[in-house]
């Protein structure tokens, strides 16, 4: 049986196939050299004619085939060409002898051969009877392409003359002809009646068709035609099935040619219409002889096999062996392109044809490869016409060809049907053939399994199986391909690795089965895979390199980014206190607003963006970083992570390797990762790696599509100090009850806090000591205080600290200690009830007495007595604290890191509650009898628990019980200050008159000091006057009045209260004298002395118009009054009637700074009693 | 169901998805359930091939029922595409000459009724793989038992 050439193509009936093989001492490489070079003339034109024919060559053909020859031609190997290379000359008669053998080999069908010899010098050119030609080397054979054209030159006329021969045999009716027969016709040969008619039939079909072959082979398509139709008409009258198929094989080949003169290998060229046009106008483009139109138009228009016989007669004349260069050939030229339309099958035909010749091949057991061979052809056609199903049902019954096969020869032609389906598009099934392909390589049957070819015919399997092995490149989200075959051909991949004896292969493959098939796996098959992939890696590890494959392939590694699933990364922030800060320099901000835009929407995108990826805190170097992700084991078993860290590109990092045990199913799991970068400057980080069941990972973000970004990058500032803060007292403890959410924020940030429950008016010292823990000194230190967490605002004065001896230490070298010291002085806030009943007494009093009588004030302090809510009602709960809260914001910095200006700050929560201990309820200014001084009087209450003693200047100690109210008066100096100038704060929100008031208690407040003591604990404090409300009446009071009086009554000097006594009906006159005892001048200022009668019952009438009159002015206006200067009023009262009077004694002067105006009134007041005449003698 | 019908039957039911992955298949009960797979699988060539010669040629509407795609020495492969471009894919027995284009055509319209009601539940995403009880239901009504 012969062997199948899978390689056939219809074009290969028309081209002569010569044998080409190598002798003596040649290497393949040299003669592959050689080889392509003969081939290099595939398609000779002949020197004199323009007739052309092609020419196939073949490195072996079996002599096997050789026998099918006579069934069809183009099976003959009908050139020889022998290439040997020689050193000697030994070597040539070597190579001669092999030459001979070979020429023996096919000798009963060669038409020509040469011996090619290289290495030996000419020895008298070609030897024309030995058919040797010697090249001096491989180099210098210039001459080799002529004489392979020389040689496919007299192999042609050879063949033309053996075409000539059978053409005129099977013409010739009268000549007997022999029978051609296919090699396992000839047994049944024997006891045939050659007389018959049908036998005769039989021989004159079939030499017909042979020399239809030999017409196709020499290049004459067209005869080639008629012959094989010929041929086919004859056979099928005689029944002749085998040569009948093959008549309409030759038709359809010799077709195939006309059709797709550029081959079936190829994708079809768009045909021209021009060459199928009208007989005439192809006609008019003859060149030369009527003979020759003649010829070629009865041609054209005779389909008739009668005209046919005339025509091939005129040939067989016109057409001698040497050939005439008018003749023949231009007219087989024209031939080809215009018989397009007449004898030639149409491409729809082709396939039928050979459709119904393959049913006739299929009728022959024998035939098999015939029919194989001529599938294969008709496949190819298809392929070029595009004709994919109708292919694919030619391949179908490919398979079912029973042919007695090698395994080799099996693979093969899996191999060619999976390679021809690829040709039709039909990857699934090219792809199913290849395996099928593959597992023959290793079938249980073949003794030497080939599991290197097996893994070279499964990888390429991959592609219709739409797998890739590349797991960046194979979807995992969503279902890509057919799962359960893919599994399959995985398996079988990592099997075939194995037994390759590569496991690092295996471990490569087993590693992307459970990555990339993870989700189509049950799980018991994904904890068996993991064994048997933990129990491969045991002995080779699973490496995170690609791998590249004998036969040119790169693996490239398989990331385990599953086993655990990362759900998320993040780069965390450093601990508040370990931040490190940078103070916004001028140019920070200036490049902030390089932009002409205050707003723009698209910056504000683009930042965003960027924020993704780029982190907005910094990193320290030296400092341990942490980065938070969230893990997920998918496995249905304990997965153990080890040696997972964080890959990182940029600065020097050096990152912690952690080891996890994720429990079965489980997650997400939160999981820290560490590192430390090492130097200052971008750190990116890119990925993080892995070592599971064996399998070493670099998982990069950009592949793992839960990960948002393809790094994350952080600046890392160089590196900087770090101080331990502890403080000397107790550790604060913050009550869930507190809203406060600054203090909330704070208490997050604060390294330490110091806590303190003192009396108002008590102070503590605090000691802070600090410690420098790192390895950098400090250089720098600060503190700052933020007591804007505090919801009532910190009084100013409540800490107070002293950093120079601090600072002093400086630099704090590693490991040493400072410490410093806060004072906290409690502030008690002061009751202010008082001013609102002050505020609420006013109206009432100014409505019944507008000119302000000295008598009003201490009766309105008893009506404000009676009128002010009592005390107790709006007693504050007991020992109920006021807590203040504040953040020591302590600011340091150190080495590298200082020089580039960033530091660290420590904040240190201070929480103090403030409890009250005695409260000023009520303040009042009372003029004392001197001039210099005041009474300051105080309602004092005690709201502790305790006794509380207090000691007061010009006073023995006092005892106030707990809860006790107790007023004091202290004597106050009176004092004055300057009137605060009105464009020291023009933008201030107080009010001058505010601010004076606040001026006014300031003073007090240093002027009055007032100690408490509380014996039961021991702890003493002051009371705080500060902020006590001062109405401008009270600082009338208690400012030292710029003006000095002196009243004379009746010549005599008044400075007590004692009242004068008077007559009625009597003068009295009155002299007052005021001087300007200020520093500035008084400008107008009026001075009124204004008579009234007190009845004693809170009254007093100031209408006396009929009671008294008055000789001279009662008002005087002093224009300016320049300091030290003085001027006298003098005037004269006279009662009519007795009674209590008294005399309203003020000046008032227009204000500057305030809109009311400032009254002097002179005390004591004057009171005079108006006695009767007759009521004086008693 | 009568011992004649049940011979009626087909020994394979695919679904598989517009991308050609499967969605869902069904197979007699066989040691080697992969076979089918190939089967299927290979099928899905001449499945896409018939789809883009029609697209080619006519713009008409297409006929959802591709009839057979190709024969095997023990099995007859038959098509059918919805206008989503799901297939379905049924395989029957060569040896079973009692099913003819008619019941095939029958088993299609069936199965793809069957597929609309699945893909109506508002709780499938499309592209999943089917766990419909009721779609199973059907194709297992389709399917030759071994009883």
């Amino acid at each position: 049986m012969s062997i199948a050439d899978y390689e056939q193509t219809a074009e290969d009936h028309q081209a002569v196939l010569v044998v080409v093989k190598p002798a003596g001492q040649i290497n393949a490489k040299t003669f592959n050299h050689i080889f392509d070079r003969i081939t290099r003339c595939r398609h000779v034109r002949l020197p004199d004619s323009q007739r052309s024919f092609c020419l196939r060559y073949k490195k072996s053909s079996p002599v096997e085939n050789n026998v099918w020859g006579e069934f069809q031609a183009h099976r003959k190997v009908m050139g020889l060409l022998v290439v040997g290379k020689c050193a000697t000359a030994a070597d040539t008669g070597a190579i001669q002898e092999r030459y001979n053998l070979l020429k023996e080999l096919y000798g009963s069908t060669l038409y020509d051969s040469r011996c090619l010899i290289f290495g030996m010098k000419q020895e008298n050119g070609t030897n024309a009877k030995t058919n040797m030609v010697y090249y001096s080397s491989v180099e210098d054979s210039f001459s080799l392409d002529e004489t392979v054209r020389e040689f496919a030159a007299s192999l042609f006329w050879v063949l033309e003359s053996k075409r000539l021969q059978a053409e005129r045999l099977a013409s010739d009716k009268s000549e007997k002809l022999p029978l051609l027969l296919a090699p396992f016709e000839k047994k049944d040969l024997i006891g045939i009646d050659t007389e018959t008619r049908a036998f005769r039939k039989r021989c004159q079909g079939r030499m017909r068709k042979y020399s239809g072959d030999l017409c196709l082979l020499a290049g004459l398509t067209q005869e080639a035609l008629l012959h094989y139709q010929a041929s086919a008409d004859i056979l099928k009258s005689a029944n002749d099935w085998l040569w009948l198929a093959a008549a309409f094989e030759g038709t359809c080949a010799a077709s195939v040619t006309v059709q797709y003169p550029h081959g079936t290998t190829r994708p079809p060229m768009p045909r021209n219409q021009s060459f199928s046009g009208s007989p005439k106008v192809t006609s008019e483009r003859k060149l030369s002889g009527s003979l020759t139109r003649a010829a070629s138009d009865s041609r054209l228009t005779s389909t008739g096999s009668a005209l046919w016989t005339a025509v091939s007669q005129f040939l067989d004349v016109s057409a001698p062996p040497t050939m005439s260069p008018n003749g023949l050939p231009m007219a087989t030229a024209e031939f080809l392109q215009d018989g397009k339309a007449k004898n030639c099958l149409s491409p729809d035909e082709i396939i039928e044809k050979y459709k119904e010749a393959l049913i006739q091949y299929s009728k022959y057991k024998n035939a098999a490869v015939i029919e194989l061979e001529g599938i294969i052809k008709a496949t190819r056609i298809m392929i070029t016409q595009r004709k994919n199903l109708q292919a694919s049902e030619f391949l179908q019954n490919m398979v079912y060809i029973n042919i007695q096969l090698t395994d080799e020869d099996k693979i093969q032609r899996y191999n060619t049907l999976s390679g021809l389906y690829e040709q039709i598009g039909f990857k699934r099934k090219a792809a199913f053939f290849k395996r099928v392909a593959a597992m023959q390589c290793v079938s249980p049957n073949n003794p030497n399994p080939a599991w290197n070819s097996c893994y070279h015919l499964l990888q390429e399997t991959l592609d219709g199986y739409s797998l890739t092995l590349d797991p960046r490149q194979f979807p995992r989200e969503y279902t890509y391909g057919w799962p359960a075959i893919q599994l399959r051909i995985l398996h079988e991949m990592v099997y075939t690795a194995r037994k390759m004896g590569n496991p690092a292969l295996a471990v490569r493959h087993m590693s992307f089965l459970l990555h990339a098939m993870s989700d189509h796996l049950a799980p018991y098959e994904r904890k068996e895979l993991s064994k048997v992939l933990e129990s491969y890696t045991a002995k080779v590890p699973g490496t995170p390199v690609p791998l590249a494959l004998e036969s040119g392939a790169i693996l490239p590694p398989v990331p385990m980014t599953n086993l655990p699933t990362v759900k998320s990364f993040k780069l965390l922030d450093l601990a508040p206190h370990l931040r490190p800060m940078k103070k916004p320099s001028s140019q920070a901000s200036s490049a902030s607003l390089n932009s002409p835009f205050i707003y723009s929407p698209i910056q504000s995108r683009q930042q965003e963006k960027k924020d993704q990826s780029k982190m907005d805190f910094q990193w320290v170097s030296g400092e341990v970083c942490e980065m938070a992700l969230q893990v997920i084991n998918p496995m249905p078993f304990e997965l153990k992570v080890q040696n997972m860290s964080v890959m990182s590109e940029g600065i020097v990092f050096e990152p912690l390797i952690s080891n996890l045990s994720l429990p079965a199913e489980s997650g997400p799991l939160g999981v820290t990762l560490l590192g430390t970068p090492k130097t200052a400057g971008q750190l990116k980080l890119v990925g993080y790696v892995t070592h599971v069941l064996g399998v070493k990972s670099h998982c990069k973000f950009k592949d793992l599509r839960q990960i948002e970004e393809p790094d994350y990058s952080v600046e890392v500032v160089p590196e900087l100090p770090k101080l331990q803060v502890t403080t000397s007292l107790p550790k604060a403890a913050f009550g869930t009850t507190n809203h406060n959410l600054g203090l909330n924020k704070a208490k997050e940030t604060a390294v330490t806090s110091a806590a303190a429950r003192l009396y108002a008016g008590e102070s503590q010292e605090c000691v802070l000591t600090l410690q420098n823990v790192s390895q950098i000194p400090v250089e720098s230190i600060d503190i700052s205080l933020d007591t804007s967490i505090s919801s009532p605002k910190v009084p100013s004065g409540f800490f107070t600290w002293n950093l120079e001896n601090t600072k002093a230490q400086l630099p704090l070298q590693p490991g040493a200690m400072a410490t410093f010291t806060v004072l906290i002085k409690a502030v008690g806030e002061i009751a202010t009830q008082d001013r609102k009943s002050a505020e609420n007494e006013e109206p009432s009093s100014r409505h019944s007495s507008p000119k302000k009588s000295p008598q009003t004030r201490p009766r309105s302090m008893r009506t404000a007595a009676m009128t002010a809510p009592p005390m107790e009602a709006q007693q504050p709960e007991e020992e109920k604290a006021q807590p203040v809260d504040a953040v020591l914001k302590l600011t340091y910095s150190g080495g590298q890191g200082y020089e580039e200006g960033y530091h660290r700050q420590a904040s240190i929560i201070l929480h103090v509650d403030v409890l009250q201990s005695l409260l000023v309820s009520k303040v009042n200014i009372l003029p004392a009898p001197s001039p210099r001084h005041c009474h300051l009087t105080l309602d004092l209450h005690n709201v502790t628990r305790h006794e509380v003693v207090i000691s007061y200047p010009d006073n023995d100690d006092l005892i106030i019980e707990s809860k006790q109210l107790k007023r004091i008066a202290v004597r106050v100096e009176r004092f004055s200050l300057p009137e605060p100038c009105t464009s020291d704060a023009p933008i201030s929100i107080i009010s001058p008159a505010d601010a004076r008031s606040q001026q006014y208690s300031q003073q007090l407040a240093t002027l009055v000091d007032i100690r408490w003591k509380m014996p039961s604990s021991g702890t003493c404090g002051v009371v705080n006057l500060e902020g006590i409300p001062m109405t401008p009446e009270a600082i009338d009071l208690i400012s030292i009045s710029p003006i000095q009086w002196d009243v004379r009554i009746d010549d005599k000097h008044y400075d007590t209260e004692e009242p004068v006594q008077c007559m009625v009906g009597r003068p009295m006159s009155v002299k007052v004298s005021v001087t300007n005892a200020s520093a500035e001048a008084v400008e107008g200022s009026t001075l009124v002395v204004q008579p009234y009668q007190d009845l004693w019952n809170g009254t007093v009438l100031n209408n006396v118009g009929g009671k008294v009159a008055c000789v001279g002015c009662q008002k005087r206006d002093v224009k300016k009054m320049e300091p030290g200067e003085s001027f006298q009023h003098s005037c004269t009262f006279v009662f009519f009637c007795c009674g209590d009077f008294g005399l309203d004694i003020r000046a008032t002067c227009a204000s500057r700074v305030r809109s009311q105006d400032h009254k002097w009134v002179f005390t004591p007041i004057v009171r005079i009693t108006v006695q009767d005449k007759a009521k004086k003698s008693p | 169901m009568t011992g004649q019908r049940l011979s009626k039957m087909a020994v394979c039911v695919a679904v598989i998805s517009k991308e050609n992955y499967p969605l869902y298949i069904q197979t007699i009960p066989t040691e080697d359930d992969l076979k089918f797979h190939y089967t299927v699988h290979t099928s899905l060539d001449v499945v896409e091939e018939k789809i883009n010669n029609v697209g080619k040629t006519t713009n008409d509407l297409r006929e959802l029922y591709l009839g057979l795609l190709y024969p095997t020495e023990d099995y007859k492969v038959y098509g059918y595409v919805t206008n989503t471009k799901i297939k379905f894919v049924v395989v029957v027995e060569s040896s079973n000459t009692a099913l003819r284009d008619n019941e095939i055509r029958t088993m299609f319209r069936k199965l793809h009724n069957a597929y609309t009601d699945m893909v109506c539940n508002p709780f499938y995403t499309p592209g999943d793989r089917i766990t419909s009880r009721v779609f199973e239901k059907v194709v297992n009504g389709m399917m030759l038992q071994d009883s």
